[in-house]
This record gives structure tokens, C-alpha cells and sequence, in this order.
């Protein structure tokens, strides 16, 4: 019976001590860049954005999503705005390279908001998804095309929340405005390099850099180019701090695709079966908000796409492969329209009966 | 002896193999658009800004590789993606382009994001010869592909394109999708539209329907008489942010 308890005990623990911090819809995340900066923020002045990062789009300035709901975003990438799993907000790479989690923050007052307002900021932003990502950082607020942090200030403005206020560009016919001024000065070849102020400054969005003409990037204003950045929008007293732990790394490359339901995905053959929306959906509310859950992610995540490959060869194991998961898709509807108690149920069942069974078996020898 | 045998054949070997290096750098830089789009050694960005240029140049000469790099399932995802919109940028040969996306977007494998952005270069090239395939994933099991279908519809805005978004709409269960289905249909302002708005706006449970219809409404540039009185009464509306748009109507 002690036996029975413990396990008991253990399974209760697992349930009630992993519980995720919920992030309402519409949270903004924000991380910093590889070598953990987000313009403006460093601690010291940096000069290792050199004209070659410039070149290749790699400024180090952080990046912004847009929180929607079961752990998804949607945020601009290149080539497109997608959405995606949380766990993509942070590609490994750039956590590799010192990348940080900034956390996520929300508009001041969005508690008080009508529920309708909330959800036509969701609806805009599955407008978005698709359009193409701004490279030259020329239409950064869109409509047509988005950096990271120009489609949350796009988004949040077409309901109606101003979150840079005096700042950027506030759109309209002409309407541009630049109040805020850092001037990066261009000397040593190739390197960014300023005065030390540069990391003291909270509001900049001039800049000026020896590639910025040859690459034609950013916007110009009377003969100075801006560019809008993810600090300037995170420094803002518009929004607020949220607490949250919702999974925001590890999901290996930029993928998002909703093919990481691998063996589901080669079994079904394709990764729009609606059975596999179930699945994702139990993987999202259950899996990936327990410890437990995670762990058998991680194991999964490890070993599924080689299993996959394998399922996927062989039009028999696809079938053997459907017919195994149904038990599965049984329970996740289950637990998905009655809660995770019945789970729980049936693992104090199976504890209670391997023990019986157990003791069963060792009494006659006892006697 | 040191200097002579080691030191010196040592560093005109570097000296040489720099140089070579060198050479070999620029040889790459100097590569034409579609021959560095299609290097998969390159890196993923500089095979994106390649794409981008191909698309932007409108040489009708890039759409082979382009083709081939859309329909090729090995190939990384975000490669796909550009060249999906680097076709759309080109629009030729057109019904290449299209043929392509359709395959594409029936392959059962395809990623939902790259589905995304082959509904969305639909609706950006008003493709009305892909509407059958529109009308199919407005009626597929997928509620973010409805949606995705009913934007591009809505930037076709044919007539065909308007009586599918209007059917589709009685029978649609997801309020986003039916949302979008009125933006949609806001965009083409045609007659019939403004009745079927009208409707939504008065009747629909739905606020955030609502709410887009009496925007849509808010938006023709003729609005009728049924259209404004309409939007008169948003603004007794129990949605304050349907009320706010009667109200500025109304002024």
C-alpha cells in the first residue's frame, strides 16, 4: 500500500507543480540579438555590427512577436509574417550566441478592454500572415510589408492603442513624424561607432552608416534615414511588464510549419488531417504546460522525425502507425472536453492494478 | 636555413592560398541572382535577397528557377516561401506561376505557412482562374485556411469571388473566418454587398462580425439608404466598439 500511495503521491506532484503561467492574447514577447543586445540597451558601446551583419540583415536589434493563443505567435520573419509555436520565438542559434528572453508585455489597461477589440487585434494579425518581411526597412509598419516590431505597432494602431506615441513615424497622409534622434556616427571603415552615449540613449531611430546609402535602407526624412527598432518600442511607458514562463525557445529552426507532429504528420501524410489538430491542441494545453509534458516532448522532439522518415517510407507502418494512435486521439479527446482528471484517473487506476498484481504474484510464494 | 627552407615557403604558401581564397570569394559575390538563389551553400538570407531581386527584376528568364525551387520539397521552407512571392512579384508566365501553386498547395505535405502564402499571391495577383481552388480551402477542415481563402477571394473580388464568400458565410462556423469573410466582401463594394452587410450588421450574434461589417460599411464610397440608416442604429449597438464606429458614422 505504500507503494501505491507513493506513485500516487508522485503523479499528484507532477500534475499540480507544473502548471505554466497563462499569457493573455495579444502579450508582446521581445529577445535580444545574438550577443544579447537590443540597440540602446548595451552595456558598454558596441562596434561588432559591422557593414557585413549590416549587409546581411543581421542588426542587432532584437526581435518582437505578437502572443495569440494555446502558445502560438504570430511575428515577422524573413521572407514572411507567420505564425507559429511560442517555441520558435527563440531559434537555438541565436541562444547559442548569447540571445536573452526579455519577457513579454502587454498595454497598459488591455484588462479593461471589450473582449471584441482583443479579438479584432488577433484577426489583423492572421491578415498579415503571409506578407513579406521589409529587408531594406522602408515600410516597416506596413501595410504591405512588416519588420518584427513595425507589425505589432501596425497591429496594436489599427485598434486603436498608439504604443510609441512620440515617437517613429504615426502613419496618416504626411503624417510622419520623427521625434526621435540618435545619430550614429560612421568613422573607422566599416564598423558602427558613436560616442559612449549611444548605450545611454533610450530614443533613437536616426542612424547613419557607410552601407545605408549603397543598401538603401532604411526611411528617409529630410536627408537623414531612420529605422524604427525593437528597443524604442520596448522602452515605452505605453506597456507594461507580464509574468509569464510559456515556452519561448527550443524549437529548433525557424520552422513552424505545424509539421512537428512528426509521426502523426508521415502517418496521416499530410499535416492539415484534423486528427492532428486534436493532437496539437492536447500537446499544447497539456504537454507543453507540465514538466512531465515537456519531457516526453523533449524525448519526442529528439527521436520522432527519424521514426517519421522511417513511418513514411512504408505505406504498412503509416497504416499500423493510425491504427496505434487511435487509443491515443481517444484519450486526448477525452481529457480535452472533460479536463485532465480522467488522465489522472487512469494513472492511479494502472498504479493500483500493477501493484495488485504484484503482490498477487508474490503472495503464493510467501505462503 | 630556418628562414629559406620553412619561414618563407610557409608564408608564400598562405600568401597563396589567400589570395586564392580571394579570388574565389569574389567569384562568389560576383554570382548571378539565380545561380546564388539556387546554391544551397549559401546562407538562407542571401539566397532570400536573391530571390527578392529576381522577383523585382520581372525577368521572365528567372521564373524557370524560381519554378524549381517553389516545387522542390527538399528544398529549405523559407526558400519556398520567397520564391512563392517572388512569382507573385514577376506574375509570368502566369499560368505557370499558377499551375505551380495549385501543385504545391495540394501537396499533402506542404507546410501551413507556405499554403499561406500561396493563398495570400492568389488574391495578390487576382487569379480568378484559382478560385475553384479557393472555394476548396474555403471549404476545407482547416479554420485559419478558411480564412486565409476568404482574404484572397476578397482580393479578387470578382463576382464569383463575392457569391462564394456570401454562401460560405451562412454555413461558417468560426467567427474569425466569418469576420473575415465580411472584411472580405467590404473590399469588393459591390450593390449586393451592401445588403448582405447590412444584414450582419443588424443581426449577427457575433460583435466582432458586427464590428467589421459596420467598418466595411463605414468604408464604400456610395453607401445607400438602407446602408446609412444602418449604421445610424450601430450606434444603440450593446459592442461599445461597434456603437463607436455608428457613432462617428453619424457625424
Amino acid at each position: 500500500m505504500k507503494k501505491t500511495a507513493l506513485i500516487l503521491i508522485l503523479v499528484s506532484f507532477v500534475f499540480a507543480s507544473s502548471e505554466v503561467l497563462a499569457l493573455q492574447r495579444g502579450a508582446i514577447l521581445y529577445h535580444t540579438s545574438r550577443g544579447d543586445t537590443i540597440y540602446g540597451r548595451a552595456a558598454a558601446l558596441e562596434l561588432p555590427c559591422s557593414a557585413i551583419q549590416l549587409a546581411h540583415r543581421e542588426m542587432k536589434s532584437g526581435h518582437v512577436g505578437l502572443y495569440i493563443v494555446n502558445e502560438r505567435i504570430i511575428h515577422a520573419v524573413t521572407p514572411a509574417v507567420e505564425e507559429t509555436a511560442s517555441v520558435n520565438f527563440i531559434p537555438q542559434s541565436d541562444l547559442d550566441e548569447g540571445c536573452r528572453y526579455l519577457g513579454a508585455k502587454v498595454p497598459v489597461g488591455i484588462d479593461t478592454w471589450p473582449a471584441e477589440q482583443v479579438d479584432q487585434l488577433m484577426l489583423l494579425a492572421r491578415e498579415q500572415v503571409g506578407k513579406p518581411y521589409d529587408i531594406q526597412f522602408r515600410h516597416q509598419k506596413g501595410p504591405d510589408t512588416f519588420t518584427c516590431v513595425g507589425l505589432v505597432e501596425y497591429l496594436y494602431e489599427q485598434v486603436g492603442y498608439d504604443i510609441t506615441p512620440s515617437g517613429y513615424y504615426s502613419g496618416g497622409a504626411g503624417g510622419l513624424t520623427y521625434t526621435q534622434t540618435y545619430n550614429c556616427e560612421s568613422s573607422l571603415g566599416l564598423d558602427w561607432a558613436g560616442e559612449n552615449a549611444f548605450a545611454e540613449l533610450v530614443e533613437f531611430s536616426s542612424f547613419e552608416h557607410p552601407l545605408a546609402d549603397p543598401l538603401n535602407v532604411g526611411m528617409i526624412h529630410e536627408a537623414k534615414r531612420y529605422m524604427f527598432f525593437p528597443y524604442t518600442q520596448y522602452t515605452q511607458a505605453t506597456t507594461v511588464d507580464v509574468a509569464t514562463d510559456i515556452p519561448v525557445s527550443g524549437g529548433g529552426t525557424s520552422g513552424g510549419d505545424g509539421d512537428d507532429c512528426f509521426i502523426a504528420t508521415a502517418a496521416y501524410g499530410t499535416p492539415l488531417h484534423p486528427h492532428l489538430g486534436l493532437l496539437r491542441e492536447f500537446r499544447e494545453r497539456y504537454l507543453r504546460t507540465t514538466s512531465a509534458g515537456r519531457f516526453f516532448l523533449s524525448i519526442y522532439e529528439r527521436y520522432g522525425p527519424s521514426l517519421a522518415a522511417l513511418i513514411d517510407r512504408s505505406e504498412i507502418l503509416k497504416g499500423l502507425t493510425r491504427i496505434a494512435l487511435l487509443p491515443v486521439l481517444g484519450l486526448c479527446i477525452l481529457i480535452l472536453h472533460t479536463g485532465p482528471l480522467p488522465l489522472i484517473a487512469f494513472f492511479v487506476a494502472l498504479c493500483v492494478l500493477v501493484v495488485y498484481q504484484v503482490r498477487r504474484r508474490k503472495s503464493p510464494q510467501e505462503v | 636555413m630556418f628562414l629559406r627552407k620553412i619561414i618563407i615557403p610557409l608564408f608564400s604558401a598562405l600568401f597563396i592560398l589567400s589570395f586564392l581564397s580571394a579570388v574565389a570569394d569574389t567569384g562568389r559575390d560576383a554570382a548571378t541572382d539565380p545561380a546564388t538563389a539556387l546554391d544551397r551553400t549559401r546562407s538562407v538570407e542571401d539566397r532570400l535577397s536573391a530571390i527578392r531581386t529576381m522577383g523585382q527584376s520581372g525577368d521572365e528568364r528567372h521564373s524557370d528557377p524560381l519554378l524549381r525551387m517553389l516545387r522542390d520539397t527538399g528544398e529549405n521552407r523559407r526558400v519556398r516561401t520567397g520564391a512563392v512571392m517572388a512569382l507573385a512579384e514577376s506574375d509570368r508566365p502566369r499560368s505557370q506561376i499558377l499551375e505551380a501553386y495549385e501543385e504545391v498547395y495540394r501537396d499533402r505535405k506542404t507546410g501551413e505557412n507556405l499554403r499561406y502564402t500561396i493563398l495570400l499571391s492568389i488574391g495578390t495577383l487576382k487569379a480568378t482562374e484559382s478560385q475553384a481552388l479557393l472555394a476548396e480551402a474555403l471549404s476545407g477542415d482547416d479554420d485559419r485556411i478558411r480564412f486565409k481563402a476568404a482574404q484572397a477571394l476578397g482580393m479578387i473580388g470578382s463576382d464569383d469571388a463575392v457569391n462564394l464568400l456570401v454562401s460560405r458565410f451562412e454555413q461558417e462556423p468560426d467567427r474569425m473566418v466569418r469576420a473575415e469573410i465580411v472584411r472580405a466582401l467590404g473590399r469588393s463594394e459591390s450593390a449586393s454587398v451592401e445588403g448582405v452587410l447590412v444584414r450582419v450588421l443588424k443581426t449577427d450574434p457575433e460583435p466582432l462580425v458586427r464590428y467589421n461589417a459596420a467598418l466595411s460599411l463605414v468604408q464604400f464610397k456610395s453607401l445607400g439608404a438602407e446602408g446609412r440608416e444602418a449604421l445610424s442604429a450601430a450606434g444603440e449597438d450593446p459592442s461599445p466598439m461597434v456603437q463607436r464606429v455608428g457613432q462617428e458614422a453619424g457625424r
